[in-house]
C-alpha cells in the first residue's frame, strides 16, 4: 500500500517522497514509541530482568535469582540476544562453579512487544503460562512479559 | 546513498522518472528530524489504534483529496503496515 501511496504523491510533483517499507510492524516489534489506543505487550514488559552470560558460574545465577524475587534469570550472548534461560531448579541442583550454559533451557519461546497484550495473555492462560520472553526481532532482550501483570 | 537523495531514474537513467525510496527505522529518525512528513496511509482505524508519533493520516484511497493538507517544501516518508 505505501509504495502505490509514495508513487502517487511523486506523479503529483511532491519530492522527494521515502517509503518506511517494514512499515508500522517494524517499528513496533522493535520497542518503539507509538501514539494510539492499542494495550501491547511491551507496555507491561518488566524491563530490567535478571541476566547472565553462558559462562558465568551458577551460583552467580543463583544471587540474581534470589535478589530478582522472580525468574528465570536470562542467558544474554555479548549483543544481548537471548541464548536461553536458567530456572531455579536446576541451577540449585547444579555445583556452583557450573557454568549457566549448561544447565539453562536453550530455544526459550519468545514473543515481540508489539503483540496485543490481552490476546497474549489469553494464550498464556490456555497454554497454562504465566511468563513469556519478550524480545526485538533480532532476538535482543526487552524483558519478560507476566500475564497477571495485566490486571495489576 | 546518503539519506536525503532518491533514486533517480530508478535504473533507467535517462528518462526522468523519480523513484520513491525505500528507507528502514534509522533513516526515518534521521529524516523526520530533519523535517520530514510522516503520514500513515491506512484507514482510520489502524491510525487510531497505533501510529509513529507525529504522524498524519491520511488513507491510501483518500490521498489525492488530501494532498492539500501536506507540505509540498518538506519531504514525504509514507507507510503502512508492512511491506505487503
Amino acid at each position: 500500500m505505501s509504495p502505490r501511496a509514495a508513487w502517487r504523491l511523486e506523479a503529483t510533483g511532491f519530492g522527494p517522497v521515502y517509503d518506511y517499507v517494514a512499515g508500522k510492524a517494524d517499528w513496533l516489534a522493535a520497542d518503539l514509541p507509538f501514539e494510539g489506543t492499542a494495550q501491547l505487550a511491551g507496555m507491561f514488559t518488566r524491563r530490567g530482568v535478571a541476566t547472565t552470560g553462558e559462562r558465568a558460574p551458577v551460583a552467580e545465577a543463583l544471587r540474581l535469582l534470589a535478589a530478582q524475587g522472580f525468574g528465570p534469570v536470562l542467558v544474554l550472548n555479548q549483543a544481548g540476544v537471548v541464548m536461553g534461560a536458567a530456572y531455579r531448579d536446576p541451577l540449585a541442583a547444579a555445583p556452583g562453579e557450573a557454568e549457566v550454559g549448561t544447565v539453562m533451557r536453550p530455544g526459550v519461546s519468545t514473543v515481540r512487544p508489539s503483540e496485543d497484550a490481552a490476546a497474549l495473555a489469553h494464550r498464556m492462560g490456555h497454554a497454562q503460562v504465566t511468563r513469556v520472553v519478550v524480545t526485538r526481532a533480532d532476538g535482543t532482550l526487552i524483558g519478560l512479559f507476566f500475564a497477571a501483570d495485566m490486571n495489576s | 546513498m546518503p539519506v536525503g537523495e532518491p533514486l533517480r531514474g530508478g535504473g533507467r537513467a535517462g528518462i526522468g522518472v523519480i523513484m520513491p525510496t525505500g528507507i528502514g527505522r534509522d533513516e526515518l529518525r534521521e529524516l523526520t528530524g530533519q523535517g520530514a512528513q510522516l503520514v500513515e496511509v491506512l484507514p482510520a482505524g489502524d491510525y487510531d489504534w497505533a501510529h509513529l508519533p507525529g504522524a498524519v493520516n491520511h488513507p491510501l484511497k483518500e490521498l489525492d483529496a488530501r494532498t492539500g493538507q501536506l507540505d509540498r517544501s518538506r519531504p514525504v516518508i509514507v507507510y503502512c503496515h508492512d511491506w505487503s
